[in-house]
């Protein structure tokens, strides 16, 4: 913002550096991440290397073309944390091309097409996400069986051979739908929750192991807010903006809208709360801005997975959100001392 | 009722009319550099998309259909935007001076801007009868709205950004419209129009 109240130095830098934050952001992930390998097996894990790894060649690439310090800027793991949270959000077992399809939207088409890392107006990895995701809905759709239902969690040579081999054979265990898709599928037949919830898909509170894996991310989430890293406004105005709707719909009729625990537990929430739209680049930077954009990112959320195509809406939400940030701080920023009441 | 809220969010959200029509593109990136002049613009827009759009269904289905002359319906459109607009200009500067002069400056690009033909037409090919093409031209006036002072906000952010030379000025803009575009899809199914 050009208009920043500007305070008098003396000042001391607080020591906090992008790569210090990205490192403890990618930390944080962490929890959540080996839950997920524990879970669904070793695939995510080669995923999220995969993505890491494509995501820092073509940053250094595009730094390169763009004649810009490369060492410097491809320390600030801003492009790793983007590989990251896109391998977090497809299928373990999407084929590698497709991951590098998402990787260069959001990283050439989001991010440096508007002037690199601080400029981008949209989340990079939500944006490459939803690019795969309207490119092959069949593909982001297949997603592992729950645990215990099938021979789930894929050893090291199938989930290779899934992710560089694709199309030989497809194995069954990957032909399952998470908890939200097949909540979304069965609604739509016309079924009763208190049914649908007693399939195998589901486990105590969200959809079997990814409410471990929600819980493990609500965990690193909390240790970046401990840490001081992320605000608590939009997470917290997101997660209650959720949990109030969600709340309302479930008591209207609990056969037909799934319960706020649900809703927090399943698919993203948690990772899209505490690790995507607390992004300080696409992000509000107003405090009430910050609150105003949470919420609407939890409201449209819910209107997303409830009434719209898709099982979830985070990422939807999130860009919308991203798109609504620059006009939530036009009307929330603070008024500078001695400009007009009407002129903001 | 709900049926005329289902035409309401399909037009405005779900089928909006810039990001998935891709009508008064021009209009809404060229024009809207500040969030005010963005906001007028698209306030005089809304006025004459949510009475042109019931006017045009009268006209075309009460006098042209009814004698078979189905094939004027272009001509006579842009006809009645045309009286429509200036008629609603002449009336404001009666009632409201002030406010006539704060919007006259708009009066011309809403006359030129493809978006109010465009829904006009778009509404022609529908059957939503005159309460329907009511909210549809309501509908289809919010969401431009919505989309033009987004983007307006969003240039603001962009004027200030290091953007490559390739990507400066309408090329990033209508990237970032791309993007919304994109994240307008999560609306796909929230009406069946």
């Amino acid at each position: 913002m050009t208009e920043a109240a500007f305070i008098s130095s003396p000042h001391r830098h607080g020591g906090a550096t992008i790569t210090a934050v990205m490192l403890r952001v990618a930390l944080a992930l962490l929890p959540g991440i080996l839950l997920y390998a524990w879970y669904f097996g070793i695939g995510i894990l080669i995923q999220c290397v995969l993505a890491a790894c494509f995501a820092l060649a073509l940053e250094a690439l595009l730094l390169k073309l763009r004649g810009r310090p490369v060492g410097l800027f491809l320390r600030d793991g801003s492009a790793v944390v983007t590989g990251l949270l896109l391998a977090l959000c497809i299928p373990p077992t999407t084929p590698w091309w497709m991951v590098l399809t998402g990787i260069i939207f959001a990283i050439a088409a989001a991010k440096h097409a508007f002037g690199g890392i601080g400029y981008n107006p949209f989340n990079p990895a939500m944006a490459g996400f939803v690019f795969v995701l309207l490119c092959f809905p069949r593909e982001m759709n297949s997603w592992p069986a729950a645990p215990g239902t099938l021979e789930t969690g894929l050893g090291l040579g199938d989930s290779l051979r899934a992710i560089f081999l694709p199309g030989r054979e497809m194995v069954d265990a990957t032909s399952g739908a998470t908890a939200l898709g097949y909540m979304k599928s069965r609604l739509g037949l016309m079924g009763m929750i208190s049914e649908i919830r007693a399939d195998p898909v589901f486990g105590t509170f969200g959809g079997r192991g990814w409410e471990w894996i929600s819980a493990g991310f609500l965990a690193g989430g909390i240790a970046l807010l401990v840490m001081g890293i992320v605000k608590w406004h939009i997470p917290a105005a997101m997660l209650i903006a959720l949990t109030t709707v969600s709340t309302g719909f479930h008591l209207y009729d609990a056969d037909v809208y799934a319960s706020p625990i649900f809703h927090l537990f399943g698919g993203a929430t948690m990772l899209g709360a505490f690790f995507v739209a607390t992004d300080p680049v696409s992000a509000s930077t107003t405090p009430r801005g910050r609150l105003i954009y949470g919420a609407l990112i939890g409201t449209l959320t819910y209107v997303i997975r409830v009434w719209g195509a898709y099982p979830d809406g985070i990422a939807f939400a999130v860009l919308l959100g991203n798109a609504a940030a620059p006009l939530i701080d036009h009307h929330t920023r603070p008024r500078v001392l001695g400009e007009s009441g009407s002129g903001a | 009722m709900s049926d005329l809220l289902l035409i309401f969010i399909s037009a405005s959200l779900v089928n909006n009319l810039v990001l998935h029509h891709l009508i008064g593109v021009g209009a809404g990136v060229g024009l809207s550099r500040k969030i005010d002049v963005a906001a007028g613009m698209s306030l005089v827009t809304a006025v004459a998309l949510t009475v042109a759009t019931p006017v045009t269904w009268v006209v075309s289905h009460a006098v042209l259909r009814a004698s078979g002359l189905a094939y004027l319906e272009l001509l006579a459109f842009v006809l009645v935007i045309i009286v429509v607009v200036m008629s609603g200009a002449a009336v404001l500067a009666r009632l409201r001076p002030d406010w006539h002069d704060r919007y006259r400056d708009f009066v011309p690009l809403v006359l030129g801007n493809s978006a109010v033909l465009g829904v006009v037409l778009l509404n022609a090919g529908q059957h939503f009868g005159f309460a329907g093409s009511l909210f549809y031209g309501l509908g289809a006036a919010a969401g431009f709205g919505l989309v033009v002072i987004l983007v307006a906000a969003l240039h603001e952010r962009l004027l200030v950004a290091d953007v490559p030379r390739p990507f400066q000025g309408a090329a990033a803009l209508l990237m970032a419209l791309g993007i919304l575009s994109m994240a307008f899809m999560g609306f796909t199914g929230l009406t069946r129009l």
